[in-house]
């Protein structure tokens, strides 16, 4: 499992397969088959696009994710598409999410 | 002690890291990497960029100057085209190594900072050139499907424009290709070792220092 240790930076875009760990700041776009995690210290600042992601800690940017938890203390600022979300109580969210709804059919 | 931030393998990196603690890398970086703490990248493993920590172990590739305030080690199975700078400095046989030695004490810091992402240059030192067919081969990520792209299958929008912030420029077919190599370096890949003990802090970085003695 990648881990970005707390007091690292990286500045520039990841990309590839597994899980990943933010503890500390990345300044770019990350891109995993994987899931990613934004630590409480951690903060990531970029378009993100991975099968899972949570956040303890900063997110902005466009997330586009197969799951999306924002848990809490996590704070994200950006656009969401998602399959599933979650935000729990203590956590927060801006920006507009964009997920598929089925509707009863009365409704449409 | 702290925990070690890792690169794993399958994970490329274009653009600069810096920071405090340990990095170990099993993946691509493509660009400058600057630590306080140890600096090791695992067989299977590359960096393509100059590389400044306190502890360097090379079991993996670089492509780039290794300056190191305390020791440099480029074991059996490390392949290395750059210069190193390090009081202390061993080279197991077996290496390949193509480069200068300067065992020396770092007067100052190696301005690794003026990276130009954009450029993908260096202006205090000559970038390291493309890395070659040769030096990627057995070293590259293993073939595990198509990453997802950042581009499809909608753009995503970024957050705020940042016009003075620029980004690495895209892959080149070059790059690409040498990503799509066997990956018969990663099945021999070793278990990390832990990272040396620390010892005090590293000055900080960007700032002339004369006070790292090699210890005798």
């Amino acid at each position: 499992m990648g881990y970005v240790g707390p007091g690292l930076v990286l500045r520039g875009d990841l990309r590839g397969e597994g899980q990943l760990r933010c503890d500390g700041v990345i300044d770019g776009n990350v891109a995993l088959q994987g899931a990613l995690v934004v630590g409480r210290s951690g903060k990531l600042v970029g378009a993100v696009r991975a099968s899972a992601v949570a956040v303890e800690g900063v997110l902005e940017g466009p997330v586009s994710a197969g799951e999306l938890n924002v848990l809490v203390g996590g704070r994200l600022v950006g656009d969401v598409r998602a399959a599933r979300i979650g935000l729990e109580d203590g956590g927060s969210l801006e920006g507009t999410v964009d997920m598929e709804v089925d509707l009863p059919e009365e409704a449409s | 002690m702290k925990k070690p931030s890792v690169l794993p393998s399958g994970v490329r990196f274009r653009g600069e890291m810096e920071g405090e603690g340990d990095l170990i890398v099993f993946g691509h970086v493509d660009g400058p990497v600057r630590v306080d703490g140890s600096l090791v990248i695992e067989d299977g493993g590359l960096i393509q960029g100059h590389v400044h920590a306190r502890q360097i172990t090379v079991r993996g590739a670089l492509k780039g100057d290794a300056f190191a305030d305390e020791s440099i080690r480029v074991d059996a199975s490390g392949r290395l085209v750059g210069d190193l700078t390090a009081p202390r400095v061993r080279v197991t046989p077996g290496a390949q190594f193509s480069g200068q030695v300067h065992v020396q004490v770092l007067e100052s810091a190696p301005p690794l900072r003026t990276y130009d992402p954009a450029l993908h240059t260096f202006t205090g030192l000559p970038a390291p050139e493309p890395i070659s067919d040769e030096l990627a081969a057995g070293v590259s990520l293993p073939e595990t499907g198509s990453p997802p792209d950042l581009a499809d299958p909608r753009p995503l929008t970024p957050l705020r424009e940042r016009p003075s912030r620029q980004r690495a420029p895209a892959p080149t077919a070059e790059a690409e290709a040498a990503e799509a190599a066997p990956d018969d370096a990663l099945t021999s890949r070793r278990t990390p070792v832990k990272p040396p003990k620390r010892v005090g802090r590293m000055p900080r970085i960007g700032r002339a220092k004369g006070s790292h003695r090699p210890r005798r």
